[in-house]
């Protein structure tokens, strides 16, 4: 029986190979989309699995209590919290911290800019799960100046030679051994590294105090034992906490790690969870939207079964045999899709690894994801055979095989009802990719309030000491500079804050948490920032080092007039106000603008070199500048960064999430019109003998057209009818957590209804010009 | 081996009621060649269908060797009529898609015979029908009364106690419509019960009883 069951499925697919290659396109199309978002979603969410300790392992929160009653969430914590828990909590079975700092490595005479250098405690090993290639986990950390790298990074400096001995030496100031070799970390864990340093060199490299309460920085990894209760033992920390420093706003918190990719930390705000919903709802739309075009092909042609039908009925099979016949085809078709998908998917992987930024590989499919996937194929061979074999069944021998039945006509309601669903989630994925390119649109257009255009910004690792103001004069000496500044971050993503500002009648209890920005006088000028009282830094005035500048927001949250002249001081710096900038998007337009202020003491704390050039050609210009640097500089790896650079890397999710939508949309469109393509021709046959009466009755031919456009064109109107409020309440949803977006138009809405109804028009127009121009004599000699 | 009792068929859409059949009642013996005769539009086909367990009657009873098959399921009537029933149609209705052996076939594969069992009583069949040396040819490659042999021989493989031909001769030229009666007449010398429906005064000579329809009602029989 399966025989013959197979014999029929394969010579009715080879009988219709076009509509056999729409379904099975379709359905490929579909499976591979599902596919490639299953592999991104299985990543996202098997962040930090690689760890072995995954299910007891804790990154540590803090919940920090200011003026205002707005808590500021922040995994940043202070130095002094590890030996704090793991001397205080029989809880904690181990504790580590884990500080992510970019250091200068020089090995003979080459020199790396590492960005991925780790400082952690010696006990990391025993927390994280790192896989050692050479040397010993127990003791590579025991002397303070060794250094531990992944094997990618030691044949960077090393090639091929043996690298254990080696000696480093890291930010002109201190030797280390290379004392082991460990595998390249998974991507997808947040705990990775290239290069590993004993926590102590912090000290060494960086002057940091490794036992103090007051700057956070790094983060508190813990391992809790089996019987350890989460709130209680929170609830001790913050007991102990404050017993230590009644004055503290600061709460401490254990947060699992399985949720810190996907989870954002501030409850109000959403994570890396959204853009996962996102991506997967649209899979899922894109995969029924192929399951529809099968379902919808089926029932139309369901008239070329129709006899068959009959006659198993006849000789001796009942409905349930039928129903198992064609849900066994719609699942070999499945299967068949599934093969091809798996061949689109090693094609397109390469494009989609790039569009998402990830090292997403079939290798790493595991028994549970593969099982996972012939899962999916079966529940789409289900789906989508399950009305056809329904309706096939249904079928009575009586009316069927005295020809009786009119072709296509019972499934019509059907057809329209899944033409209808299938443009209504086109549509909708339209609206909601349109939305964010606009969004991504608004943002790169949008005026910040600083120009970031034509800077470089340079991060030098180790102090840039007096050496700066002769490479400034040097820099400023060439035509295509105009401005120098230097800064503790980029003017376009600051992420330091403090409580510790005061003026005159602040609230001293509380605190105000302020963003702030360590720079020199020529910041203003350099990136062009917008004084809208006072005046900026002038190095004329010696006493401005002691000044600030702070934005609008800050201006009145101090509520002081006249604010300039205010009294104003941090870490011991006393000043006063002398200019209020204009409020300007220091980081991700998610978050609305906070109080801001800019100081230029301690500018031996800013790394950051900001240069504005003024050139028609920028190559040369930056030529130039590399080579002043060199002067001043040898040691220097120079690589070049734009602020605009860095501006744009804060929207890398949003990009990321645009580019692979832009591709699923226009998928979702073809896979749509390819079902409307063949189903106009089917049911343009069917309709013949209707426009041809019409025509020898005196319709002309653009009347015909218009009669076949309009009855496949009001499906479309329909669906835009439904789509309009469900994707208005999706972009909503989407544009909720930001402080800055777009404006949530109606001509997007207009324009994508109004695109594909002409894009579905456009389809149907061949058939429908094709049937109107056929002649009736033809037709109705062989009526 | 039949027996109707009170029969009706009423087909009802939402604004239409027609009523196919109106009270009929008759029996048919084993062995019989029956002929249903009347004017396009009596309910001959109705009549042949719930005869077939194809169809389920409105009202009244219809006894299928000795069992009521009125309030059967389909599978139950599919059962009792895989095991029993075989029939002719006038446009032969062959599935396209198989070829003459694999048409001839179907009936066995739905009674769960052994492919080695199936082969030899089709072969066997088809040699009876003079077709085997089509065997392999699909229905869009033989003739009319190639294909109405193919489709006798489909009815009969499966060693129907009864066929039921809805004019078997009706797309036939005289020459292959007389040999499809011969057939037939083959068959029901052997002791298959024959039940025809057919508007042909010749075909309906070689049946040794006529029942007339007309508007659904049995008018008269002659034998």
């Amino acid at each position: 029986m399966i025989r013959n069951y197979l014999v029929v499925l394969f010579r009715n697919l080879l009988k219709s190979p076009v509509y056999s290659l729409i379904n099975i396109l379709g359905l490929s199309a579909g499976l591979t989309c599902g596919i490639l978002i299953l592999m991104w979603v299985t990543d996202e969410l098997d962040y930090n699995k690689c760890h072995k300790n995954y299910d007891h392992l804790y990154r540590v929160y803090e919940i920090q209590n200011y003026s205002g009653g707005i808590p500021f969430y922040t995994h940043a914590t202070p130095t002094a919290l590890q030996p704090f828990l793991k001397k205080s909590f029989p809880e904690v079975q181990e504790c580590i911290r884990f500080s992510t700092i970019p250091v200068q490595m020089k090995y003979a005479d080459k020199v790396f800019k590492e960005q991925s250098t780790v400082f952690a405690d010696t006990s990391v090993c025993n927390v994280l799960t790192i896989e050692f290639v050479k040397g010993d986990p127990k003791t590579c950390l025991k002397d303070k100046n060794s250094v531990i790298m992944t094997e990618e990074t030691a044949a960077r400096y090393f090639g091929k030679a043996d690298p254990i001995g080696r000696v480093i030496r890291i930010n002109d100031v201190v030797n280390v051994n290379v004392t082991a070799i460990v595998k390249n970390l998974p991507r997808n864990t947040n705990f990775r590294f290239n290069c590993l340093l004993p926590i102590e060199l912090l000290k060494t490299i960086h002057g940091r105090d490794l036992n103090e309460w007051g700057t956070n920085f790094l983060a508190t990894l813990v391992i809790l034992r089996d019987n350890a209760s989460i709130p209680i033992l929170e609830q001790k920390v913050n007991f102990l906490q404050k017993s230590r420093d009644p004055q503290s706003r600061t709460t401490f918190h254990f947060r699992p790690v399985s949720e810190i990719r996907l989870k954002s930390l501030d409850p109000a705000k959403t994570g890396n969870d959204l853009i996962v919903k996102i991506l997967t709802s649209s899979a899922i739309f894109l995969l029924l939207i192929a399951c529809i075009n099968f379902m919808n092909l089926s029932t139309a042609r369901s008239a070329n079964r129709a006899k068959e039908v009959g006659i198993r009925k006849v000789v001796g099979s009942d409905r349930r045999m039928i129903i198992i016949q064609f849900l066994g085809e719609s699942l070999i078709i499945s299967f068949f899709s599934f093969g091809f998908a798996i061949l689109l998917t090693d094609l397109f992987l390469p494009t989609f690894n790039q569009l998402a930024n990830k090292s997403l590989s079939m290798s790493d499919w595991s028994l549970t994801f593969t099982l996972g996937l012939i899962g999916l194929t079966i529940f789409v061979g289900l789906f989508s055979g399950s009305y056809p074999a329904i309706y096939l069944s249904r079928f009575m021998p009586s009316e069927v095989l005295k020809g009786s039945l009119r072709k296509g006509a019972r499934s019509a309601t059907f057809r329209k009802i899944m033409v209808i669903l299938q443009f209504t989630l086109t549509i909708i994925l339209m609206i909601n990719t349109t939305f964010i390119f606009k969004q991504l649109l608004y943002v790169q257009n949008k005026e910040i309030g600083i120009d970031r255009t034509d800077e470089l910004i340079l991060s030098f690792d180790q102090g840039l000491n007096s050496k700066f103001e002769v490479l400034r004069s040097k820099l400023k000496s060439l035509p295509e500079v105009s401005n120098v500044t230097v800064c503790d971050n980029p003017p376009v993503n600051i992420g330091n804050s403090t409580s510790g500002a005061r003026w005159d009648g602040c609230d001293t209890v509380n605190g105000t948490l302020f963003t702030f920005l360590i720079a020199d006088h020529e910041l203003v000028e350099t990136v062009k920032l917008k004084i809208v009282e006072g005046r900026g830094f002038n190095k004329e005035f010696p006493t401005d080092t002691a000044n600030f500048l702070v934005n609008e927001t800050a201006a009145r949250i101090i509520g002081i007039k006249p604010i300039i002249g205010a009294n104003f001081s941090i870490w011991g710096v006393r000043g006063k106000i002398i200019g209020v900038v204009k409020d300007f998007h220091y980081q991700h337009m998610e978050a609305a603008i906070d109080p801001l202020f800019i100081m230029s003491a301690y500018t031996q704390w800013a790394n950051n070199i900001v240069i504005r050039l003024n050139a028609k050609d920028m190559d040369n210009a930056v030529k130039k500048v590399q080579k002043v640097i060199k002067e001043v500089y040898p040691d220097y790896p120079f690589e070049k960064g734009w602020i605009s650079d860095v501006f744009d890397d804060i929207y890398q999710t949003e990009r990321q999430v645009r580019d692979i939508l832009k591709y699923f949309t226009i998928l979702a469109l073809f896979i749509s019109c390819l079902g409307l393509l063949a189903l106009s021709a089917y049911i343009a046959e069917q309709q013949s003998k209707e426009m041809v009466i019409r025509k020898v009755h005196g319709a002309s031919v653009f009347q015909i057209v218009g009669i076949m456009i309009w009855n496949f064109g009001k499906w479309v109107i329909i669906s835009s009818v439904i789509a309009v409020p469900i994707a208005l309440y999706t972009v909503s949803t989407l544009f909720k957590t930001y402080a800055y977006h777009t404006p949530i138009s109606a001509w997007v809405f207009l324009a994508a209804c109004l695109g594909a109804i002409f894009i579905a028009v456009l389809t149907v127009l061949y058939q429908a010009v094709k049937t109107a121009n056929r002649n009736p004599v033809n037709y109705l000699k062989y009526e | 081996m039949i027996k109707t009792v009170n029969l009706c068929k009423v087909f009802r859409t939402d604004e239409v009621e027609t009523t196919a059949l109106n009270n009929v009642s008759f029996e048919v013996k084993k062995g019989e060649f029956l002929a249903v005769m009347g004017p396009s539009g009596c309910g001959k086909s109705t009549l042949l269908n719930i005869l077939g367990l194809l169809d389920n009657p409105s009202c009244g009873d219809l006894f299928f060797l000795d069992q009521n098959a009125s309030p059967m399921s389909e599978r139950q009537r599919a059962k009792l009529r895989k095991q029993n029933i075989g029939f002719v149609f006038q446009n032969f209705n062959l599935i396209d898609e198989l070829n003459v052996f694999e048409n001839v076939e179907l009936p066995l594969l739905y009674l769960g015979m052994s492919a080695k069992d199936r082969k030899a009583r089709v072969d066997q069949i088809l040699e009876q029908m003079e077709i085997v040396h089509r065997k392999k040819h699909f229905p869009v490659q033989l003739s009319g009364g190639q294909q109405q042999r193919v489709a006798v021989a489909r009815a009969v493989v499966a060693n129907p106690t009864l066929i039921l031909a809805d004019e078997p001769t009706g797309n036939l030229d005289s020459t292959h419509g007389e040999e499809v009666m011969n057939i037939l007449t083959k068959l029901n010398e052997k002791g298959t019960t024959i039940i025809m429906v057919t508007h042909n005064q010749r075909d309906a000579k070689f049946s040794r009883r006529i029942i007339n329809l007309f508007d659904g009602q049995i008018i008269s029989e002659t034998r």
